[in-house]
């Protein structure tokens, strides 16, 4: 993963385009494109205002969006400017290497559809520190995977966000500090008012957007290739060698590469932003359906983002791609020019400024669930807070989390963030996965086992971190790392599971009833609750 | 949902129950049924993701121990083996959870409706 990031962040750093391209200066298309995007969302925004009294309205989108909306707001959720930039420019100077991450982002959701989603949406309100509250005690749980949940939020938030500001400085020729300004601002006016409904309008909308231009663009690429991909990579071998075919020098080491492979997969089904969406719809086979469509939508859509890889190589030139950005993130902006004029390139643009709103709002209004659903009510006023408290305090988390964003999208500018993106996925994997899962799948499981392998998963992925290769040496320039793992998944994923299970065997805990309450709800979902909601 | 269903199952799942007169544990015929449902959930959902995390990490194993194999090229030298290898696993996760929602829809959802009652 570092690769592609590092590449992604690298590149943002570059300053404007080569004259052979007008991408950089302002571009009347791709302003009016956003001007509009932001137009409509705000509207909804205004719409959705009206309609979000309570918190389950605000987290939740009132429960009540169908299979398909959730299915689309999953994938908008999920799909970043960095695997849509970030892929097709790996593919385009490396070709084969960026198919490890095509696969890698989307392996995490089947593991979702089959482990996860349905026993979540029994559950859970809004968290996914709910389903762990469910049976164990409550605050410990809470404050443990409230942290997680945090810290995978600012981690991510900052990558977004100083990848933003560069991505919207080399699009638009906007200055950094304005970019991260535009981007914070306006995300914080759809999760500040809209809530829920808002950010899933914003993220259906992105979603039917990248997959639309994504789609037009390879569709376009393939025209040119007699409708066969195989014409497509004939002609990148044809240019680069066969090599571009290959395995090239991404995978270094087998076990780094081991160690990024689980770290996406079981990273994705940790994400707090992603787990929150299952609660707007209203039952678990809702769940189960979205989910699957979000599968489809994504590995589709990453299977396009190979061909826009191998179409920017042929019909651009890694040489052009190079000179516009090191690394090749601009290889999709470049190639929408190339083949459909400036027009088509405005519009690609805004679709790219569109994916970083949508996915910094989810994890916007996942940080305020974890700060005003978990920490407030439940731990500093032991459940017990006014709905309309919970809701003041979920805006004000919002503002601050906003305010957070923008202040570290500024701090970190020109630095290499890339690493952040890698520690959300490890801290997701190792911290929340192992706790979320053995909560539902064990019955022995304990209070102390649930809050000693979160803190270990969070503790040992920072501090492997901080001593691996791209902290240690790159960052910090020491001579060379402590740890010589890039992704430390391959030890914090199975020490945070060892590490649940022993202390939970060491100290049994009178939990075998609750575990038959909470078994009988993960399957047949909460018919209690809806039977005591009638009186 | 029903009354009748949410009483049946809240007799089973409310914690206290506040109704003394009420069975407080639910039926052990409906429990026999729950365990078997569970059990055959997961186990399709183990195998499944068994599945996934074979053609994943046999396609990174490809990639990382392999490379001269992952790089044999294929249909007329216009494809690598690992490029067929990579796609498969992209359209693996869709077909793999598609598996599981027509299992799901058909008979998962049916069983959990027994349970709840009939209804719901």
């Amino acid at each position: 993963m570092s690769t592609i990031l590092s590449t992604f962040a690298a590149g943002t750093g570059a300053d404007a385009a080569k004259p052979s391209s007008t991408l950089g200066q302002p571009n009347v298309t791709a302003i009016g494109f956003f001007l509009l995007f932001v137009s409509i969302t705000l509207a909804i925004t205004y719409w959705a205002a009206r309609r979000t009294r309570s918190t389950r309205e605000y987290f939740a989108a009132g429960g009540q969006l169908s299979s398909l909306q959730n299915g689309f707001a999953l994938a908008g959720d999920y799909m970043s400017a960095a695997s849509f930039l970030g892929i097709a420019g790996l593919v385009s100077m490396s070709g084969f290497d960026g198919l490890i991450y095509s696969v890698g982002w989307l392996v995490g959701w089947p593991v979702i559809t089959f482990l996860i989603a349905e026993p979540l949406r029994n559950l859970g309100k809004f968290t996914f520190a709910d389903v762990l509250a469910y049976r164990l005690r409550q605050r410990p749980v809470r404050i443990a995977a409230a942290s997680g949940t945090l810290t995978v939020v600012i981690f991510y938030l900052i990558a977004q966000m100083v990848g933003a500001g560069g991505l919207i400085h080399l699009m638009f020729g906007l200055s950094y500090k304005i970019a991260v300004l535009i981007v914070g601002g306006v995300m914080l006016l759809y999760v500040l008012f809209g809530g829920m409904i808002a950010t899933t309008w914003v993220q259906i909308i992105k979603a039917v957007l990248l997959l639309m231009g994504a789609t037009l663009l390879a569709g376009l690429v393939l025209s040119r290739f007699g409708w066969n991909p195989l014409e497509l990579f004939a002609a990148a071998r044809d240019r680069y060698g066969s090599a571009v075919l290959a395995p090239g020098k991404l995978v270094s080491s087998p076990l780094e590469a081991i160690s990024l492979g689980i770290a996406l997969m079981f990273g994705t089904a940790g994400l707090p932003h992603i787990l929150m969406r299952f609660y707007t719809v209203p039952d678990a086979a809702t769940a189960r359906r979205s989910v699957a469509l979000a599968t489809s939508i994504i590995g589709a859509f990453y299977l396009v983002t190979f061909i826009l890889g191998f179409g920017a190589s042929v019909l651009v030139g890694r040489e052009t791609i190079n000179s516009v950005a090191a690394g090749g993130n601009m290889a999709a902006p470049l190639l929408a020019e190339a083949l459909g004029g400036t027009g088509f390139l405005g519009f690609i643009s805004a679709v790219a400024f569109a994916t970083i709103l949508a996915v910094v709002a989810g994890l916007t209004l996942s940080g305020s669930a974890a700060l005003s659903h978990d920490l407030w009510n439940h731990v500093v006023c032991k459940g017990q807070s006014p709905e309309h408290e919970q809701l003041r305090i979920a805006k004000i988390a919002t503002v601050v989390l906003a305010m957070l964003a923008i202040g570290l999208g500024i701090l970190f500018e020109g630095q290499n963030v890339a690493f952040m993106v890698g520690l959300a996925f490890a801290i997701a994997a190792s911290a929340n996965f192992p706790a979320l899962l053995l909560s539902m799948a064990w019955k022995n499981f304990t209070t102390r086992g649930a809050v000693a392998s979160m803190v270990t998963g969070t503790v040992s992925a920072l501090v492997l971190i901080l001593l691996s290769p791209t902290v240690w040496v790159d960052l910090l320039h020491n001579s060379s790392a402590v740890v010589p793992l890039k992704n430390p998944g391959i030890i914090t994923v199975p020490l945070s599971f060892i590490v649940g299970i022993v202390v939970s065997l060491l100290a049994l805990e009178q939990s075998a009833r609750d575990y038959a309450a909470a078994h009988r709800r993960m399957h047949l979902g909460p018919v209690g609750e809806a039977h005591i909601a009638k009186h | 949902m029903s009354t009748q269903a949410s009483l049946t199952v809240a007799q089973s799942l409310a914690v206290p129950n506040p109704d003394p007169h009420v069975a407080d544990e639910p039926l052990p015929a409906e429990l026999a049924e729950l365990a078997q449902l569970s059990a055959r959930r997961g186990r399709l959902a183990a195998a499944l993701t068994t599945i996934m995390m074979i053609g994943y990490f046999g396609f990174i194993l490809l990639v990382a121990f392999a490379k001269p194999t992952a790089g044999t090229l294929l249909a007329g030298d216009r494809v690598s083996v690992g490029i067929v290898a990579g796609a498969c696993v992209i359209v693996l996760a869709p077909i793999l959870t598609a598996i599981y929602v027509r299992w799901a829809n058909q008979h998962y959802d049916a069983a959990v409706r027994r349970l709840r009652g009939g209804k719901a």
